[in-house]
């Protein structure tokens, strides 16, 4: 892993494949982004930029993303990592991070994407997952 | 039934947004070790080279290495002047768990954000600024290369080119002992990037968490 990376947090989605494009022209080689960041798709843009102009290989390119904390659960994981790597249009990424120890009630794709902190389904409780037992250690926050 | 009553609240009710979200966080009980052996899944699947974890402590990282068939390669972290993190990062360092620091610049990207003072500032430091006036470098450059020198990666942001270049030319020039000593002693344990301030904002009315915040790193 490159030392030194492009981090993409708070890069707006209408700059972020130019600002992407400059910094690995500049000779960027590590970029770190993330679902919550809400612009993985225009990272692609900029991939495809750059790859379709040479400017690296895909092997040269260091890629970090992040698994939000909504999609936890074991059967949303791979869901939620194909839809970083499509809009990223990689077949891999070089490093997949949990991006909080902080578990969230699930939000489809297509209601709100990334869903951020608070998008949750009112009343939605996993039909697989409802409320744990009473005692359970996780009682105090799940119930919050 | 506590679930319940909390989705009855009035909050709920009323402050629903069009966008779908609601400005109420909901926890999910999904255990951390199945995440984890999901990301084991995807590694296997090639979908994931590497897979690793961020924002977690010393005693998770512990738990996580008792039970992971495939070791965590990287631990993300706020890191900065002032959040140094120093037995986090060694203790992960020497577990072979690489550390990449967020926020290395420290407050810029929090001030606007009102999560930071604009005093706050580790580039406006006189010392920082000493140093890098003696080295012939900005101050963000000495800020990324304590950085380096503690082994830890680092992931500025910029979307100016200048800086883009600046923060990516780190090489070249070294940080004395006396300066690297410097600049460790002004760390103040001083997180930007914490839900135990911004998720208050997110709790029901009267909720536990409305009026702690999530204190995750306590």
């Amino acid at each position: 892993m490159p030392m030194v990376g492009l981090g993409v947090w708070k890069a707006p989605a209408d700059v972020t494949a130019q600002v992407v494009y400059d910094a690995v022209r500049l000779g960027y080689r590590h970029l770190d982004c993330a679902c919550d960041y809400g612009n993985e798709k225009a990272v692609g843009e900029a991939l495809k930029r750059v790859f379709a102009e040479n400017i690296c290989t895909r092997e040269e390119l260091w890629v970090t993303s992040k698994l939000w904390n909504t999609y936890h659960a074991r059967e949303h994981v791979p869901l939620a990592c194909q839809r970083t790597l499509d809009d990223l249009g990689l077949d891999y990424v070089d490093l997949y991070l949990i991006h909080f120890p902080i578990s969230l009630q699930f939000v489809p794709f297509e209601k709100r994407y990334p869903p951020e902190w608070c998008a949750h389904v009112r009343n939605a409780v996993s039909p697989r997952r409802s409320l744990p037992a009473a005692g359970s250690p996780c009682l105090q926050f799940a119930l919050i | 039934m506590i679930h319940a009553i909390a989705n009855r609240s009035p909050r709920c009710a009323t402050a629903r947004t069009d966008n779908g979200n609601d400005g109420i966080m909901r926890f999910a009980d999904v255990p951390y070790r199945e995440t984890w052996e999901a990301m084991e899944a995807l590694h296997a699947a090639g979908k994931a080279k590497h897979i690793g974890v961020s924002n977690l402590n010393v005693q998770s990282v512990i738990d996580l290495l008792r039970y992971a068939k495939v070791k965590p390669a990287c631990n993300q972290i706020e890191n900065h002047l002032f959040l140094q993190q120093p037995k986090l990062a060694t203790f992960c360092q020497d577990m072979g768990i690489a550390v990449v620091g967020f926020s290395p610049l420290g407050a810029v990207s929090y001030i606007g954000m009102g999560l930071a003072q604009p005093k706050e500032d580790a580039l406006k430091e006189p010392a920082v600024q000493a140093i890098a006036a003696a080295k012939g470098k900005t101050a963000a450059q000495v800020l990324l290369r304590l950085q380096l020198q503690r082994g830890i990666a680092v992931i500025p942001k910029s979307q100016d080119a200048g800086r883009l270049a600046e923060n990516l030319d780190l090489g070249g020039f070294t940080l004395e002992a006396d300066e690297v000593a410097t600049l460790l002693a002004m760390d103040r344990n001083r997180r930007f990037n914490d839900p135990a301030v911004y998720a208050k904002g997110w709790g029901e009315p009267g909720s536990w968490l409305a009026e702690h915040g999530y204190p995750l790193y306590e």
